[in-house]
């Protein structure tokens, strides 16, 4: 049988049960969130609690809102013109639309990871140490420390570890992937945010990031749009179902795949949507 | 790879083991009871029932868990199908068990039986069978399981035998007590053991080998 | 699956023949022009068999053959040609170049003895030489063998004399001069400001360097004694004598008697002296150095104040402006900035750089200057600056432009990368943008020197010359002169097309400097497209 030849789980990191993990439990809170792009309404009434040290997945069809959503919890859309919302976002009970609270800063406690990897066109070390340099780290031997933590964080460093000094853009999908993570977390960011992270990676490369995953959650809040059903249901903890801009259901991921309590959820997880 | 959802797996399988070691208990104390006639050791048989029953009950959604959760492939799904049917079996010896107790405490309360027939040398054999089942799962040995359906027919004989002797042509009807009918029942119980062991066996070839040996002739 | 007949055979081909055609026509345009330029430019350093013709009119004369044409007017069906011959010695026969009818030619001789001679005055010549008359009083016969070495070396030995010569009168004499004229210009104020210690000094100064003048002057007097003695006795064509004296004679060559291996090494050695030495005779002989230079110097400068300016303003259109009419006015203006006359930048540069700009600061930092010095202006009259400032102004749309465009073909991704980071909008374009960019950025550079280098009608306004009597690099402080007038190899060509006192004289050159001037500009070219290149290279695996 397969699993007697494995080696054995202890030498694994073994990651605690959700219950285990929970910190705050409205580590991030949505009240009555409504997003306007221009005329258009993207988002309407959403209102859900993130608990700290978890992994939430966002799922629902193309333009469901759920990628604006998570755009909106590091405020990247303030990039686009004409855009305008409702309601409020707090993160630790501060709100992120603040006056008070410059936007960059935000930014510093809400890490961002993109559906396209995207590195920068400079060497491995200075893509991951990025985020220590625009504050201002001048130090080789902090940022040494810090690129071979995040690195080895993003499981990524054994892979890299010399050639630290080549470009980023000699890296495969996957290891760019990995890149764009340990870039995201070098500045030790609150929370993480993924947005289809794996959608241009093959099932090997999806299959590190997602152990990547499983592991990170020991130490950040990760919301994770994807749209991969199975994906959401192997990495998270609790998944929000959303639909035309609409939040149809928020629960724990073994309630929402195994019973969801609403029949659009069950008619879109398994399969028969529409 | 070894993926973070299969130690969801070693789960599952730690909680069979665990089930086939409380049916193998309680079949062995139950023995004891019948044979010493001890009402007591009976009655813990009873109660351990519950527990094996619970057992089922997690090992079901576990396997519902992963299902719908890690969408498994290959070998995984034949280890989810089979610990789906190993449990099912390993908690009907777990009845059986707890039928061949409550059957004792029945004789028991007549008067103890001189003649036990067949039924401690069948125990064994249960018993027997059952252990190598449980290890062929556990060790993955697909002989230790060809072993147990080939002994299997040992259990049935006797349990023939046992018939044969009270209700048979060179049985004496005037021997035969109330007793005697419970005797059989308990018979009957061990030989349903040995079914359950054989079936255990038929799911793990198939788990190993993927090769379907139930209803062979 | 598809035969050439199927229906299913894409239509349309006629086009692909339509629009390669457009191409071919444009790559034959350019082709042939390259061609003429390269086979007139490169040639012109070529020393080819030197003929002597017998006309039918009894004429004889030497000449190398300079080109040949069928005569105006003459009849289609019976074209008439004539050559024209290089004949030289200008002080005898009043042209060097002589048109004849090459149905008058009796025929032509290659004698061994025929000799071309390169003069500082009057141009070449072409002679038979009867004797050379050496420094010591030595006669030697033509007719001897050690002649030609003999008078090689004499060539050599008044050739170094002329470049002592040279070194004395233009460099230390020219050192002396420039010290005191800026010591009278020192006096006049020291004067008129009645500062009587300093009007001594200055005054004990200007009796110095009288005094060095007067023995640089004397040392010249003496290296031209010392050299002035060899000469060479000759006959030309029609047997005049010719008596050549040596410090004349730059080089020397028997064309008639030259193997190939030869005839390259003079050819190397004109070149050399083409793109090293200073020009003669009103630039119709000698070099282009200071052209060359000056060109250099001002495309350089005039990328380098492009760049930033281009850039900066690029980054403000593309990354901070509020996208809109307004804006999109703006760019359209900036486009159609490309479009106008490169001679109106050249007013606009005369007007606002020079009188405006360089007035105003003649008056602040220059006053005593202008004050002392009969009103030479210093920056208020074209100069290096504002060559370079002018068409830096006209090629900036182009780099504008460029980085617009690289700017926005950055990935998006790239751009929100940085900004989910916590880098700011500056921190972003600082650090990821513009390196991302770069190689496109200097795209634009690359478009902007090419049209920069080639430019001409606006720097005739703002401070290009025909002859600059000093390089605008120097050794004297502070080394490089911003207000200085220098020569420029686009101009030159003009110059010698049209202003030439000899145009036949300065034919071969036009084409040598346009030769040039095309290398030059490839050349800066290629320069940045290697780094270009490299940048690429380093960012490989990205599409910009």
């Amino acid at each position: 049988m397969p699993q007697t030849m494995n080696p054995p789980s202890a030498q694994r990191i073994k990651v605690r049960p959700a219950a285990e993990r929970e910190g705050r439990k409205d580590y991030i809170s949505i009240r009555d969130f409504g997003f306007w792009y221009g005329e258009k309404k993207a988002l309407d009434a959403i209102s859900l609690d993130i608990p700290e040290r978890q992994v939430v997945a966002f799922i629902g069809p193309s333009g469901c809102g759920k990628s604006t959503l998570l755009r909106n919890l590091n405020r990247m859309n303030d990039l686009v013109d004409g855009i305008r919302h409702e309601g409020d976002i707090t993160i630790n009970g501060r709100s992120i639309y603040d006056p008070g609270l410059e936007v960059i800063s935000l930014r510093r406690r809400v890490g961002m990871v993109f559906q396209k990897s995207n590195p920068f066109p400079k060497s491995i070390f200075e893509n991951v140490v990025y985020a220590l340099r625009v504050v201002g780290v001048r130090d080789r031997a902090v940022l040494e420390e810090a690129c071979e933590t995040s690195l080895r964080k993003a499981a990524l460093w054994d892979e890299v570890k010399d050639r630290l000094n080549d470009s980023a853009l000699g890296l495969s999908g996957g290891q760019m992937q990995r890149l764009c993570i340990a870039r995201a977390i070098a500045n030790r960011p609150e929370i993480l945010l993924m947005d289809e992270p794996c959608s241009a990676l093959d099932p090997i490369a999806t299959g590190k990031i997602e152990e990547l995953i499983h592991e990170l959650k020991e130490q950040f809040t990760i919301v994770i749009v994807t749209h991969s059903m199975q994906q959401a249901a192997r990495v998270s903890d609790r998944t929000a179902f959303f639909y035309l801009g609409k939040q149809v259901e928020y629960d724990t991921t073994e309630k929402i795949f195994m019973n969801p309590s609403q029949a659009q959820t069950e008619a879109y997880i398994s399969g028969r949507f529409g | 790879m070894q993926r973070f959802f299969h130690d969801e797996l070693r789960q599952l399988r730690d909680d069979l083991i665990l089930m086939g070691e409380r049916s193998l208990d309680m079949t062995r104390l139950v023995l004891r009871a019948v044979e010493d006639g001890d009402d007591s050791l009976a009655l813990q048989v009873r109660g351990m029932d519950d527990r094996v029953d619970e057992l089922e009950k997690r090992v079901d959604r576990e396997i519902m868990r992963y299902l719908t959760l890690f969408g498994p492939m290959g070998s995984d799904v034949r280890l989810l199908l089979a610990a789906r049917d190993i449990g099912h079996d390993l908690e009907r010896i777990a009845d059986e068990a707890s039928v061949i107790a409550k059957r004792a405490m029945v004789i028991s309360e007549r008067g103890p039986l001189k003649d036990l027939l067949h039924v401690p040398a069948e125990g064994v054999i249960a018993c027997e069978v059952l252990r190598l089942a449980i290890d062929s799962f556990i060790e993955g040995d697909i002989e230790k399981a060809r072993l147990v359906l080939r002994r299997d027919a040992e259990i049935d004989a006797l349990n023939r035998k046992n018939y044969e002797e009270l209700f048979g042509k060179a049985g004496d009807a005037a021997k035969v007590s109330a007793s005697h009918v419970e005797l059989i029942f308990i018979s009957k119980a061990l030989e349903r053991i040995g079914d359950h062991s054989k079936n255990i066996a038929e799911q793990v070839i198939f788990l190993l080998s993927g090769e379907d040996v139930r209803h062979a002739r | 699956m598809a035969s050439s007949s199927d229906s299913s055979t894409p239509r349309g081909e006629a086009f692909v023949w339509f629009s390669g055609l457009g191409l071919i026509i444009g790559l034959g345009m350019v082709m042939g022009l390259l061609a003429l330029v390269l086979m007139n430019g490169a040639t012109v350093f070529w020393a080819p068999p030197v003929p002597v013709a017998q006309v039918d009119d009894g004429r004889i004369l030497i000449g190398q053959l300079a080109q040949r044409r069928i005569r105006a007017g003459s009849p289609a069906d019976h074209p008439v040609y004539e050559r024209q011959y290089q004949v030289g010695l200008r002080e005898l026969n009043g042209n060097s170049y002589l048109w004849v009818d090459e149905a008058k030619i009796k025929g032509e001789t290659f004698p061994a003895d025929v000799l071309g001679l390169e003069r500082v005055e009057n141009g070449p010549a072409f002679v038979r030489p009867q004797s050379l008359r050496q420094s010591d009083g030595k006669v030697i016969p033509a007719t001897d063998a050690a002649f030609e070495t003999a008078f090689q070396a004499e060539v050599a030995a008044a050739g170094a004399v002329r470049a002592k010569l040279a070194e004395i009168t233009r460099h230390r004499i020219g050192d002396v001069n420039a010290a005191m004229d800026k010591a009278r210009v020192a006096l006049r104020r020291a004067e008129d400001l009645k500062l009587a210690d300093d009007v001594a000094s200055l005054q004990k100064e200007i009796a110095a360097l009288d005094g060095r003048f007067a023995v640089l002057q004397e040392e010249a007097k003496q290296v031209v004694a010392g050299g002035a003695v060899a000469s060479l006795v000759s006959q030309d064509a029609a047997g005049r004598e010719v008596v050549v004296p040596l410090t004349q004679v730059i080089r020397a060559w028997f064309p008639n008697r030259l193997d190939t291996w030869g005839r390259v090494k003079l050819f190397c050695s004109r070149l050399g002296e083409f793109i090293f030495d200073e020009p003669r005779e009103a630039n119709t002989e000698g070099g282009l150095m200071p052209a060359i230079f000056g060109t250099l110097v001002m495309t350089v400068f005039m990328s380098l104040l492009v760049t930033p300016f281009g850039v900066i303003t690029a980054i403000y259109l593309r990354e901070y402006a509020q996208q809109g009419p307004v804006l999109r006015i703006v760019r359209i203006s900036v486009n159609n900035l490309a479009g106008v006359p490169s001679i109106v930048f050249g007013v606009f540069g005369l007007g606002f750089f020079v009188y405006v700009l360089g007035g105003s600061i003649d008056q602040l930092f220059f006053a005593d200057q202008l004050k002392y010095n009969n009103n030479t202006p210093v920056f208020g009259t074209g100069g290096l600056l504002w060559c370079s400032l002018t068409l830096a102004l006209m090629t900036l749309p182009v780099v504008i432009v460029a980085t617009e465009e690289a700017l926005a073909a950055v990935p998006r991704g790239m751009r929100e990368a940085s900004l989910a980071t916590g880098a700011s909008k500056w921190q972003t374009i600082r650090d990821i943008l513009l390196p991302a960019s770069a190689p496109g950025i200097l795209t634009g550079v690359i478009l902007a020197m090419a049209r920069g280098a080639g430019e001409v009608a606006p720097l005739m306004l703002v401070g290009v010359v025909k002859l600059a009597p000093t390089l605008p690099f120097d050794g004297s402080a502070p080394f490089l002169h911003m207000d200085r007038k220098f020569m420029h190899l686009g101009f030159h060509v003009y110059d010698l097309g049209f202003q030439s006192p000899d145009s036949d004289a300065a034919r071969p050159m036009v084409f040598a400097t346009t030769l040039l001037l095309i290398v030059l500009v490839v050349c800066l070219n290629l320069g940045a497209i290697w780094i270009r290149n490299r940048l690429r290279a380093r960012f490989k695996g990205a599409s910009f």
